[in-house]
């Protein structure tokens, strides 16, 4: 089954751009309240968890603005959304999680968290990456099903 | 011309007075060199110390560095009632402790009194206690409220601890440049007695007996170890105060 590329592109900039705003405006308020020793250690985790595949995302955005129309495969576009969605709650768990743990601080607790983080991240940057390389023409009776 | 024994007996005079002369800035006055051994600047008079009864440890003296320290007037801690020993000022110490639920206490010797310890406990950052069981857990509060768990998610929200120590003596004292740690503080109600012995409690009360409070506070943070906050955030007055003790001992906050 395929799907309009463009209109998955947009669902996935969306979820990207909410879930990597809310985590910005997140660490934005920790960091102005005085949360962390070193409001940079918060922003060193945060940045590149996030900026890479969302700098990926609106890049393929900008360029599939021309008018050509391309497909995706179903499959692979709800992969890609399902790993974005549980990659960006995982990053927000971590921050709600961290008054729990007593034994370390708020910014050991998040480079803690990368150790964990760093292969999922590889996974979920990878399944967008392949999303992206997985486009073909438009075919007429699939795009009925688009959307 | 003078005899031979003239002569001998001025040799003896004169020997007698060199010898006088020479052990005289040696006669120093017992009380000067008895005492606690700690220096108090600005001490006119010299205080004797009595040893401290067998069994009862001491404090450490001078006190390590407190966060904040008050010196209760003797007219609040006598109150009503006619303070006659060492052991009336303990009576309405504890009594003050016990309205305000500190149960767990110790008793150290100091030079010519004792020392009052209360366990340590967590407080609010306006001084006051934390509800129970908080209060008396050394660890970090659970968080029992949503307020509560915002506050640790978005504020740097440090935990703050109080050991109250009361100095009851006649012997002036300056605290000392010793940091105190939480662990020793803690470890201060595990050594010290349950009650005050009856030679110290039956000493008998005079003028020129002070009591002091000092204030130790620490405060935690997430991760880290505790730190002894000096000074502290809140003056003495304030924690005395919020702790419920200056009233109960019948002072106007």
């Amino acid at each position: 089954m395929k799907l309009s590329l463009t209109l998955c592109q947009r669902r996935l900039a969306l979820v990207w751009i909410i879930g990597a705003g809310v985590l910005f405006l997140f660490v934005l308020i920790q960091s102005s309240l005085g949360h962390y020793d070193n409001s940079a250690d918060a922003w060193n985790w945060l940045l590149p968890a996030v900026l890479p595949t969302a700098s990926l995302i609106v890049t393929a955005l900008f360029k599939t603005l021309q008018p050509e129309e391309k497909m995706a495969d179903r499959f692979l576009f709800r992969l890609c959304f399902s790993l974005s969605a549980v990659y960006l709650l995982t990053l927000l768990a971590v921050l709600l999680l961290q008054p729990l743990q007593q034994s370390s601080g708020p910014a050991e607790a998040l480079k803690h968290s990368q150790i964990c983080l760093g292969p999922f991240q590889g996974i979920v940057v990878s399944s967008v990456g392949a999303f992206f390389g997985q486009t073909e023409k438009a075919e007429p009776l699939a795009q009925g099903a688009a959307g | 011309m003078r005899s031979w024994g003239e002569i001998f007996a001025t040799a003896v005079m004169a020997l007698g007075l060199m010898v006088m002369a020479s052990c005289g800035p040696e006669h120093v006055p017992i009380e000067a060199r008895s005492g606690s051994g700690h220096k108090k600047a600005g001490r006119p008079h010299p205080v004797k110390a009595a040893p401290p009864p067998a069994g009862l440890p001491s404090f450490p003296w001078p006190p390590p560095n407190a966060s904040a320290s008050e010196g209760i007037p003797n007219e609040l801690l006598a109150g009503s009632s006619q303070l006659q020993s060492l052991g009336d000022v303990n009576t309405r110490l504890v009594s003050a402790l016990e309205k305000n639920g500190y149960s767990e206490r110790n008793y150290y010797a100091v030079p010519n009194g004792f020392a009052l310890v209360t366990r340590l406990e967590q407080i609010e950052p306006d001084g006051r206690p934390k509800a129970d069981p908080d209060r008396w857990s050394p660890n970090s509060p659970e968080f029992r409220s949503l307020g509560a768990y915002l506050r640790a998610l978005f504020t740097a929200n440090p935990g703050y601890y109080r050991v109250i120590v009361f100095i009851v003596t006649d012997v002036p004292f300056a605290e000392s440049n010793q940091k105190v740690s939480e662990e020793e503080a803690i470890h201060w109600l595990q050594a010290g007695l349950n009650q005050l012995p009856q030679e110290i409690s039956g000493r008998a009360y005079t003028k020129d007996v002070a009591s002091t409070a000092l204030i130790y506070e620490f405060q935690k943070e997430q991760g880290k170890d505790a730190q002894l906050d000096e000074p502290s955030r809140l003056g003495a007055h304030e924690h005395l105060t919020h702790s419920g003790i200056w009233s109960a001992l019948g002072g106007e906050p």
